[in-house]
């Protein structure tokens, strides 16, 4: 199993503030596998975006989040592959550094919070591919032969010198995800490029290009849909595909969908409760063809 | 200007490459002096054919103590932090980290934050989060807030003032622009 204690949600700053669809469908799916899971107060930023300036910020952040987790006597389940990394590592620094452990909770006891260690980040990604794993996704409705291409996302898979959820050059969760819902997985080439999720934020038009083909790559076999654990990878493949399809010059149409929102469809959850609305990409494609 | 003009001005500075050493190791992560330049880690990166990052040049120049051209050049800003260089490197060595270190080094010394993690940045030190939950669009026209979609209220530390001023403390090098 990869997680023993009790689970609390750790959407991160994507999916709480605009991708308001990874949230929503996480938090349905999750009700609807009957996994449980409880919400934190006072959880903040994983630290990502200050990890350029300082790293003692980003392991400040990581860690009060960690030791909120530790508050509740649980892991922290992140719906979101950046802040997964981003709060292994640090869990991983954390253990490494005596001396950056020890600037760490002296910043955590002005906030009145203690790290212990304990507590870990585990992954959507790995609750589902339990759940396929253990057959609870076999009674779904399913995806009546939906060609799938997956995309990991860069931060969900490396790097392998530590806990992530799945192989980094060989995964195949995702796709056995697929299939447990009666999906068919495509395979691609290209299928561990990056999206340029975190690119986007410096080098805003190379970023589009690599989102934009990425979707052509996965259009271009025949994929009906991609699917994608990370909430940047679905800002950059579905909120920016009409972007990313002007600056690489092909005409792009797609859908992306997160993956509780795949599993959800599957489980034969509702339109609203996946959010489906949100999705920038044509999801309606999708809801054709399973009718 | 590009890395390998910026060499001919070089000059080595020793106190600096100790620093990012000490700090790589704090990271438990190899220093450069491992890098054989086998080039494996710019085979990989995702930035090499776009953007002309080559993150074994990174690795060797920091190595040779060329941190202040290396803190001086836009390149270490084309980055995507995909995690290939770290993944492939066969000696522990992760270019990416040496990136990230060189970028807390040159926004320390002044250089202007880039537009998008300014933002996030100040946001951070707000509110906890990146940005303040906002109004959404669907294809449908339709708009939408968390409590429109009856999500739970977004997070937020409780203790507001103890938070920034802890995360504050971390920042004054960059914040105070030294
Ligand atoms: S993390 Fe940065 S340097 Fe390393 S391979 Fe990716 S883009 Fe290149
Ligand atoms: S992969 Fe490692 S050893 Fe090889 S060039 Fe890159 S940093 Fe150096």
């Amino acid at each position: 199993m990869g997680y023993e204690l009790e689970l609390v949600i750790y959407p991160g700053c994507l999916a709480s503030t605009e991708l308001y669809a990874c949230e929503l469908s996480a938090r349905r799916v999750l009700d609807a596998l009957e996994v449980p899971y409880r919400d934190a107060e006072g959880l903040s930023c994983c630290g990502m975006p200050v990890k350029s300036m300082s790293t003692l910020a980003w392991l400040y952040l990581s860690a009060r989040n960690l030791a909120l987790a530790e508050e509740h006597g649980g892991d922290l389940l992140t719906l979101c592959s950046v802040c997964d990394f981003h709060i292994s590592e640090a869990r991983r620094v954390l253990k490494h550094s005596r001396e950056l452990r020890a600037k760490v909770e002296e910043l955590l006891d002005q906030e009145g919070l203690r790290y212990a260690g304990r507590a870990r980040a585990v992954s959507m990604l790995a609750v589902l591919a339990e759940a396929a794993e253990s057959g609870k996704l076999a009674e779904s409705r399913g995806l009546s032969g939906l060609k799938v291409a997956a995309h990991y996302g860069c931060q969900t898979l490396r790097p392998s010198d530590m806990p992530r959820p799945d192989h980094p050059e060989a995964p195949g969760r995702l796709e056995a995800i697929v299939k447990a819902l009666g999906g068919e997985p495509v395979d691609y080439p290209e299928k561990l490029s990056c999206c340029g999720g975190i690119l986007v934020y410096t080098r805003r038009e190379a970023a589009l290009t690599l989102a934009g083909e990425k979707v052509a790559a996965a259009q271009e076999r025949g994929a009906d849909l991609i699917v994608t654990p990370c909430p940047h990878c679905m800002k950059m493949l579905d909120q920016s595909q009409k972007a990313a399809a002007g600056v690489v010059g092909k005409p792009l149409s797609t859908p992306v969908l997160y993956a509780t929102q795949l599993v959800g469809l599957a489980l034969g959850l509702s339109e609203e409760e996946l959010g489906l609305d949100l999705n920038s990409s044509p999801v309606e494609k999708v809801l054709e063809r399973l009718g | 200007m590009a890395l390998v003009d910026l060499l001919t001005l070089a000059e080595e500075k020793p106190e600096l490459k100790s620093k990012v050493y000490r700090e790589l190791l704090e990271l438990g992560l190899s220093t450069p002096d491992y890098c054989y330049l086998c080039g494996r880690c710019s085979g990989g990166c995702t930035s090499m054919r776009l953007l002309e990052l080559k993150p074994h040049e990174i690795a060797a120049l920091a190595r040779d103590g060329f941190i202040e051209e290396l803190v001086g050049s836009e390149i270490i800003w084309a980055c995507a932090q995909c995690l290939q260089c770290r993944e492939r490197c066969p000696q522990g060595v992760s270019p990416v980290d040496i990136i990230l270190k060189l970028r807390s080094i040159a926004v320390s010394r002044g250089a202007e934050l880039p537009e998008e993690l300014s933002k996030m940045m100040m946001s951070i030190l707000d509110t906890g989060l990146i940005q303040e939950p906002r109004e959404v669009v669907g294809r449908s026209g339709r708009k939408y807030t968390r409590e429109a979609l009856r999500l739970p209220p977004a997070p937020r530390p409780k203790d507001m003032a103890a938070f920034s001023e802890a995360l504050m403390s971390t920042l004054e090098v960059v914040l105070g622009g030294v």
